[in-house]
């Protein structure tokens, strides 16, 4: 349903995108993960038909976002992770302004539409109010109804959680299942990785413009289970990054003070070889652990620089 | 094949444009929420009392209302209401107007629009008739000051009507210049004052400077020793409104009320250049400034020595055609500047694909 192939985006001399290449089938739910000025939102931008990439094409639907804008748009509802509301219009007027802007007429039919709407975002009983006396919660909310209005087959969410409280990231997450419920293809950025973990059929982790893994979630936490090892000594100790770095199938070395962090590649035989190995080098190995694998380990593995 | 994708192509641009005048979103909301709260109809109710009562002021202690109504007094007063209500809707279409497209930029609401089934063209469309209706609200609620002259006698309906078509195009033409800025900058601020300033200079500048031409042309003719007539108005005074309005005014005793004597007015009426070889028999040298005569007919004042010349252009119609160039350009250059992905780059990304 989307499809993005080797999308480049410069801002200026500054490289935003480079490269990039995902796909994401109908009725998947794909997390976009990756920290602050990674390319998320530019790559959702693109999406949107809002910027135009300098190199590579994306496709909604089969429909060229750059050459067939119109008809991509037909086919998507865009939530921005910045976005203002129109404080002069009522709730429900607001949804039946962009409902015309989307080309639905307003009709009996429409108006009930609406009001489902309303009841699935849960903001019926302020469909009278303000726009701009909602919560930031319920604005929210409300923008992700506005992209619901036409009935797109593809969402494009860019951090659709971000500066809401604890309970109302807790209904975002529950209306975005109901939504996963209903067949919608969802392109979702976020940083809150936990809860992406339970709403996520795919992700995608970006950093510094660059995709580092686009799949399935079980198997970037396969990846994950098992790899990432936490080691602490009793004290700081020269050279301990040197002699992981050089050991065979350890990756990813990370080491402050008497703490490391690495990614090991090899079964739990090879792990006990290599604490074995650590031990007769003269490391005092207080603790030497597997770290529990999540999606913010994943996150963390593939994100970390060498130092 | 290709005949008929250029004739669905055009089918959807015009079904596109149809769109955009008549079943656009944007105006309806704007004409909705205008009206909401007091501000707006207050002033829709307040505006034509204050004319009603600068009308009466005007009645009272300028002309005292001695003796019978004529039409001079009619047409002073028409004058002084007509030149009045241009002046507002210099002030107030790029207030309506230049904050429209940067506002929406600030509001972070552009992106929302312009990611649904609206073109950039039908956005801009929306965004200028919603903010030119109230103004043309302010208009239309004047009518009924205006239609008091009309008991003096010497105004006629078709004056009116013209004055009413000049209104309209200048509120058109300010306003696309509003939005065309507007979608140009990002701060409403630095929108409000540039456009300010450009309006300024079309309204009052452009006759300025053509006045400043025609003196200058007057001036050399005089010294080469040519003889001149009225000459020709500068194709730049067409700009503004104001000789298109004078033009339906009457050169005399009216515009002398107000200062503009006929020698000054003289550049808005769209007079001929009438040049003879030097020093022919009976020709009277022009004045810098030139020598005119009332009317806007072109009748040289030394007939037997000027060649048949061609009419001038109606200042009225010259300005019209002035103002539909300008609208057009602006609203292609604004619809341009708010849409996300340019016609040149959707082509090139044909062009793109096609090759592969």
């Amino acid at each position: 349903m989307i499809n993005v192939n080797g999308l480049v985006k410069n801002y200026g001399k500054v490289r935003a995108v480079s490269d990039i290449s995902l796909q994401v089938d109908e009725g998947a739910i794909y997390g976009f993960i990756g920290p602050n000025g990674a390319g998320k939102t530019t790559t959702l931008k693109v999406l949107a038909t809002l910027l135009v990439p300098d190199r590579g094409t994306a496709t909604i639907g089969g429909y060229d976002v750059v050459g067939q804008p119109l008809q991509a748009r037909g086919l998507l509802g865009y939530m921005p992770d910045f976005f203002g509301v129109y404080d002069d219009l009522r709730v429900t007027e607001y949804l039946d302004f962009y409902a015309g802007a989307q080309g639905i007429t307003i009709g009996k039919s429409q108006r009930r539409l609406r009001d489902d709407l309303l009841e699935l975002v849960d903001l019926a009983v302020h469909r009278d109010k303000y726009v701009d006396s909602l919560s930031r919660g319920m604005k929210q909310r409300l923008c992700l109804a506005r992209a619901l209005v036409h009935n797109p087959r593809v969402l494009l969410l860019d951090e659709p959680a971000s500066g809401l409280d604890p309970r109302a990231r807790v209904e975002m997450r529950e209306l975005l299942k109901e939504l996963r419920s209903m067949g919608k293809t969802i392109l979702i950025s976020s940083h809150i990785l936990k809860e992406l973990t339970d709403l996520c059929t795919h992700i995608g982790l970006i950093d510094n413009g660059e995709i580092l893994y686009s799949g399935t979630l079980s198997e970037a936490l396969r990846r994950a289970t098992g790899t990432v090892v936490a080691l602490r000594l009793a004290e700081p100790r020269e050279g301990l990054a040197l002699w992981l770095a050089e050991q065979p199938g350890v990756n990813h070395v990370f080491v402050d003070g008497e703490r490391a962090e690495f990614v090991y590649e090899g079964n739990q035989l090879a792990i006990g070889g290599l604490l074995q190995r650590l031990v007769e080098g003269g490391f005092p190995v207080v603790s030497f652990t597997e770290a529990d694998g999540d999606l913010e380990e994943v996150f963390m593995n593939l994100t970390r620089r060498e130092e | 094949m290709m005949v008929a994708a250029t004739l669905k192509g055009l089918r959807r641009l015009l079904s596109g444009f149809t769109w955009a005048f008549t079943g656009n979103p944007i105006l309806t909301k704007e004409m909705a929420t205008r009206v909401r709260g007091w501000q707006s109809p207050s002033m829709l109710l307040l505006y034509p009392l204050f004319l009603g009562g600068a009308v009466l002021l005007l009645f009272r202690f300028v002309y005292g209302l001695r003796g019978p109504l004529n039409p001079e007094v009619g047409w002073a007063v028409y004058t002084v209401l007509a030149l009045g209500q241009l002046g507002l809707l210099a002030v107030v279409v790029p207030a309506l107007t230049s904050g429209v497209i940067s506002g929406e930029r600030e509001r972070q609401t552009l992106d929302l629009l312009t990611t649904t089934q609206m073109s950039a063209f039908a956005i801009v469309i929306g965004k200028l008739m919603g903010s030119l209706a109230y103004a043309l609200l302010l208009i239309v609620v004047s009518l009924p000051v205006f239609s008091i002259v009309l008991f003096f006698g010497g105004v006629q309906l078709t004056d009116l009507l013209a004055l009413l078509l000049i209104y309209f195009m200048t509120a058109v033409t300010y306003g696309a210049l509003g939005v065309f800025v507007s979608s140009w900058l990002r701060r409403t601020q630095v929108s409000a004052v540039l456009t300010y300033i450009l309006v300024f200079l079309l309204l009052i500048g452009a006759p300025m400077l053509g006045a400043a031409i025609y003196s200058r042309q007057q001036w050399v003719h005089h010294q080469s020793g040519q003889y001149l007539g009225r000459g020709r108005t500068p194709i730049i005074t067409h700009f503004s409104p104001i000789p298109a309005m004078l033009s339906r005014l009457p050169a005399g005793d009216a515009l002398q009320l107000w200062g503009l004597d006929e020698n000054r007015a003289a550049y808005a009426y769209g007079t001929v250049v009438h040049t003879t070889p030097a020093a022919a028999p009976g020709a009277t040298p022009p004045t810098p400034g030139g020598t005119v005569g009332s009317g806007s007919s072109g009748a040289p004042s030394s007939p037997s020595a000027q060649p048949a010349l061609p009419k001038p252009p109606d200042p009225l119609v010259a300005h019209a055609v002035f103002d539909g160039i300008l609208v057009i350009l602006l609203v292609a250059g604004s619809s341009l500047l708010v849409a996300p992905v340019k016609p040149w780059q959707r082509r090139n990304r044909r062009e793109l694909r096609w090759r592969r």
